[in-house]
C-alpha cells in the first residue's frame, strides 16, 4: 500500500514540475530556467494586441488576427506572436499547409510595452514576404504599414502586396 | 588580429597602378584584389559581363577557390579604404534610413544605396557581380547585428550569380548599437546545402522564427543583454552554415571570428 501511495504521489509530482507554468513580468528576474517550463508572458502586455482587428476597404471587410502561440525552443516553452489574415471572403487559406502564418519579429517584454510590432508578413496571394509594422495608436485601434523587405531586391518586389499597405483597424470587442 | 602569430611580422604593400608586376603581399585590399578605375592605360577596370566569375549563375560543382580564413580577416583589417567606408556608415547610423555601399559595382569600388526615409530597410539592385556589400542598421528598430534578412540576401546574391568570388566575397553591417560585424564565406558547398534547408520559401520562415525566438528566450529569460543576445542567437542560426561571423573594434581594425558556446559569445582563433 505504501508503495502504490509513494508511486501515486511521485507520479502526481511528476506530472506538476512537467506542466509548470510561470509568468514573466516586467522587472521579473528568472533565476533557475527550467527545461519544460511554460514561460508565459504577462497578460497585461499581450492582451492589448490580440484578437480580431478589421476595417473594410473598398467594400472588402480585411481582418487581421493577432493570437499567441506557445513555441518549444530547447526544451523551454515561450509565448510568440503571430498573425493572419482574411480578405474578400477568403477564410480557408490557412487550412493549407503551404501557407504559413506571419510572425512578430520581436515580442520580448521592452517591446510589447512600447505599443508597436513589427510583423514578418506573408501575402499568400502574392507568394511574399514583406514587414507589416502594427502599432497601437489608441484603445482598439492600430494603424497598418507595410513594406517591402530589406536585401537584394528579387523578382517578389514587381509584385508588390496583395492587400492595401496603409489601413488603420478597429478590434472587435 | 592577435590569433594569428605570424601577423604582426609582415609589412603592408601598397599596390599602384603601372609598374612591374606586385609581389606577393600578405595583405590586400579590395582595390588590390579588384582593380578599379585607376590610370597608366593598364586593363585594370572593372569587368562586369565576361569572363571568369559566375556572370549569371552559381556552380556548385565548381566553387571559387577557398581563401584561408586568417588572410581573409587580415585583408579586412588592412584595407583602409573598407574602413573608411565603415566609418562613413557608422556616421550615417544617425540618420532615419539606412545606407550602404556595393562593393565593386556599376564602375564604383563602393557604389553607395540608400534606403527610404524613416523605414528600417534598405533593397537594393545588383547588375552583373559584386564583390560585398556593407550596409547600416538604424535606430530604433535596426538589429545590432544581421538580421535573417540580411543573410537570406546573401544566398540570393549567391543563388542569381552576383557574387563575383565566393573565396572573398564579404558583407559588413554597422548598426546605431555601435557594433559591427561582417560575415565571410568559409565553406560555399556547406553554405549551399545550409540555404537549402534553411533560406528558401517555407524554411527561411522556420529559420527566421527559429533565431528569433531564441533571441526573445535569450534576453528575456536568461537575462542576456539585447547585443549579447543577438549574437548569440544568430551564431546559434548559423551553425554549419559555412559562414563566420565577425566582431569589429570601435575603429574597424580589427576583426575577430566569433561563435557561440553555451550561451555566450567566445573568440575563434582565425587560423
Amino acid at each position: 500500500m505504501k508503495t502504490i501511495i509513494f508511486t501515486l504521489a511521485l507520479l502526481l509530482n511528476l506530472s506538476c514540475v512537467t506542466a509548470q507554468e510561470v509568468t514573466i513580468k516586467k522587472g521579473t528576474k528568472i533565476e533557475d530556467v527550467k527545461k519544460g517550463t511554460y514561460y508565459k508572458t504577462d497578460k497585461a502586455l499581450l492582451n492589448k494586441y490580440l484578437g480580431i482587428w478589421s476595417t473594410t476597404v473598398n467594400k472588402k471587410v480585411f481582418k487581421f488576427e493577432i493570437l499567441k502561440s506557445k513555441t518549444e525552443v530547447d526544451g523551454i516553452f515561450i509565448d510568440r506572436i503571430v498573425g493572419r489574415y482574411y480578405y474578400d471572403e477568403k477564410s480557408d487559406v490557412y487550412l493549407s499547409d503551404a501557407t504559413y502564418e506571419c510572425s512578430a519579429m520581436e515580442y520580448g517584454l521592452d517591446v510589447l510595452e512600447k505599443g508597436k510590432l513589427r510583423f514578418r508578413f506573408f501575402d499568400y496571394d502574392n507568394d511574399k514576404l514583406g514587414v507589416l509594422e502594427f502599432e497601437l495608436i489608441e484603445e482598439n485601434k492600430a494603424s497598418w504599414h507595410l513594406l517591402e523587405r530589406g536585401g537584394y531586391r528579387d523578382e517578389s518586389f514587381r509584385k508588390g502586396f496583395s492587400v492595401p499597405i496603409e489601413m488603420v483597424l478597429i478590434r472587435k470587442k | 588580429m592577435s590569433n594569428c602569430n605570424w601577423c604582426g611580422e609582415l609589412d603592408e604593400v601598397n599596390i599602384t597602378s603601372g609598374g612591374s608586376p606586385s609581389p606577393p603581399s600578405p595583405y590586400v585590399s579590395i582595390a588590390h584584389m579588384y582593380p578599379t578605375g585607376g590610370g597608366g592605360g593598364l586593363p585594370n577596370e572593372w569587368d562586369f559581363g565576361g569572363g571568369g566569375g559566375h556572370n549569371g549563375t552559381h556552380n556548385p560543382d565548381n566553387p571559387d577557390p577557398e581563401e584561408n580564413p586568417c588572410d581573409k580577416i587580415n585583408e579586412l583589417e588592412s584595407d583602409r579604404a573598407f574602413k573608411r567606408r565603415l566609418l562613413d556608415l557608422e556616421e550615417n547610423t544617425s540618420l532615419d534610413y539606412e545606407t550602404g555601399f556595393l562593393i565593386n559595382h556599376n564602375g564604383s569600388v563602393y557604389d553607395p544605396i540608400a534606403g527610404s526615409p524613416n523605414t528600417d530597410e534598405i533593397n537594393f539592385n545588383v547588375s552583373g557581380t559584386i564583390d560585398g556589400y556593407l550596409h547600416s542598421h538604424v535606430l530604433p528598430n535596426g538589429n545590432s547585428i544581421f538580421s535573417p534578412d540580411d543573410i537570406e540576401a546573401l544566398y540570393l546574391l549567391y543563388n542569381n550569380g552576383h557574387i563575383n568570388n565566393t573565396g572573398t566575397f564579404v558583407i559588413s553591417v554597422v548598426t546605431g548599437h555601435g557594433t559591427s560585424y561582417s560575415i565571410i564565406i568559409d565553406d560555399i558547398n556547406a553554405f549551399n546545402t545550409f540555404s537549402q534547408n534553411n533560406l528558401i520559401g517555407d524554411n527561411f520562415n522556420s529559420f527566421s522564427i527559429g533565431y528569433e525566438a531564441d533571441y526573445n528566450q535569450l534576453n528575456d529569460l536568461f537575462g542576456l543583454s539585447s547585443i549579447s543576445a543577438r549574437e548569440v542567437a544568430l551564431l546559434n542560426a548559423l551553425e554549419n552554415s559555412g559562414l563566420s561571423i565577425l566582431k569589429g573594434n570601435s575603429d574597424y581594425s580589427d576583426w575577430q571570428k566569433i561563435k557561440a558556446q553555451g550561451r555566450q559569445t567566445v573568440d575563434v582563433d582565425c587560423n
